[in-house]
Parts: C-alpha cells; sequence; structure tokens
C-alpha cells in the first residue's frame, strides 16, 4: 500500500455506471517524513476519509477487493486511516 | 515463483505454509525483465502503522512500513505498507508478494473473499544463500 494524504475531492457526475455512490477523493504521495511528494492520484474512499487525513492506498487488482469496489472499475482504494506512524530509523 | 532463473534462494523457519520451503527470489528493480511476473521481494521492516479505522477484513492484522531490498540487502525503491501476516518485527529481513496475490494469505487464513492488501508479508528471512560465479554465497 501507499502511504498518501487526501487533498481534495473529485466530483463527476457523468461516470461509469460502477462508480455511482463512490467518493473520489485526490491522494498526494507523502514521504515517511509526511512531507508531500510531487505526484498524486484518484482513489475511491471505502473508509470515509477526509481532506488533511493521512491513509493507505491500494493500488491495482487488490483495489477491487473491497465490499464497495468489488468487480467495479476501480485501481485504487482507500482502505485504512492512519492514525499514527512509527519509523525505526 | 516458478519459472525464471534463480538468483539465489531464501531459508527461512517462519514462512507462510503457502509458499513452502526454500522460495526463489529475484531483485525489486526496473531493470528486472520480468517485472511483470508476480514474485516475491525481499524488505526490512522499518515501522509500523497504526489504523484503527480500516476495511473491516483488516481488523486485527498489523500494517508494517517495509522498505524494499535487493538480492546484497540493499535498500531499492520507496518503502510501501504491507500486512503483517507472520508476526515480523522492525528490524527484521522479511520476504512479501506484491499485487491481488497479497490477499491470499489472508483470505485463507480468516475466510473472507475480499482482502483489499497489495503488500503481504510472508516470510521471515534468516539466511539468504546467493550465487555468484557458481559459488553459493551465505549472507
Amino acid at each position: 500500500m501507499i502511504l498518501g494524504k487526501v487533498i481534495g475531492t473529485i466530483w463527476a457526475t457523468r461516470k461509469d455506471e460502477g462508480l455511482v455512490g463512490m467518493k473520489l477523493q485526490l491522494v498526494r504521495h507523502i514521504g515517511l517524513d509526511g512531507q508531500s511528494k510531487e505526484s498524486f492520484l484518484v482513489a475511491v474512499d471505502s473508509v470515509g476519509a477526509g481532506v488533511g487525513e493521512t491513509v493507505l492506498v491500494a493500488t491495482g487488482s487488490s483495489a477491487r477487493l473491497t465490499e464497495l469496489t468489488k468487480n467495479k472499475p476501480v485501481d485504487a482504494v482507500i482502505m485504512a486511516i492512519v492514525d499514527k506512524l512509527d519509523v525505526a530509523e | 515463483m516458478k519459472g525464471f532463473s534463480n538468483q539465489g534462494k531464501v531459508v527461512s523457519k517462519k514462512l507462510n505454509n503457502l509458499l513452502g520451503s526454500g522460495a526463489t527470489f529475484l531483485n525489486r528493480g526496473q531493470n528486472n525483465p520480468n517485472s511483470s511476473i508476480v514474485k516475491v521481494y525481499f524488505g526490512k521492516v522499518i515501522g509500523a502503522i497504526w489504523a484503527t479505522q480500516k476495511d473491516a477484513s483488516l481488523v486485527g492484522e498489523t500494517l508494517q512500513l517495509v522498505q524494499p531490498l535487493d538480492a546484497a540487502k540493499k535498500p531499492s525503491g520507496s518503502p510501501i505498507a504491507a500486512v503483517n501476516s507472520v508476526g515480523a518485527g522492525a528490524g527484521e529481513t522479511v520476504m512479501f508478494v506484491t499485487s491481488s496475490e497479497a490477499a491470499i494469505p489472508i483470505r485463507s487464513r480468516k475466510q473472507m473473499s475480499l482482502v483489499p492488501t497489495d503488500a503481504t508479508i510472508v516470510g521471515i528471512v534468516d539466511r539468504i544463500d546467493v550465487v555468484v560465479d557458481s559459488v553459493i554465497v551465505l549472507k
């Protein structure tokens, strides 16, 4: 999974039928120090993450392994909200 | 994990039973011609992630930060978050699987079909034997 920070919400009225009812979040990649990286992705939110929260994003076909995204055209899903990060080094 | 050239063998007492023993490995890197094939990677556990709110299938699972390593145990690429299915601790060298296959260990243990993970630690590495010029080097 990738560490990221929710930086915004995407609204799209016209989209694939399978995506109706899903919340699309804009997630920026972050490093271990919490610093934002340049890259970002759009992910379906399955846990109710809000803007500003640090999250874990599962990508690829694993993104379809939630009740919400099962068999849907999704390749990135927010599946956890990070409370705390313990880095050993 | 079969069908491509080996770079060495991994010895692990603590290995998820799905893999059997003596798994072979490849480097995790961009230059790898087999990068589209599902593989087991090496990594070092460098931290833990606490997440109360997560997918229901992951309740009770621990999440660790893993720095991928190459065969020489040098860091290779960016750290990733992985589900820990073997109880690995910080500082330990581990093996992990990625892609949708990462769901298999938890899926079979919990009898749940939907487990949203794309990286899962499946073994703690005790020893790595690397073949260099037909000679096995113990590391």
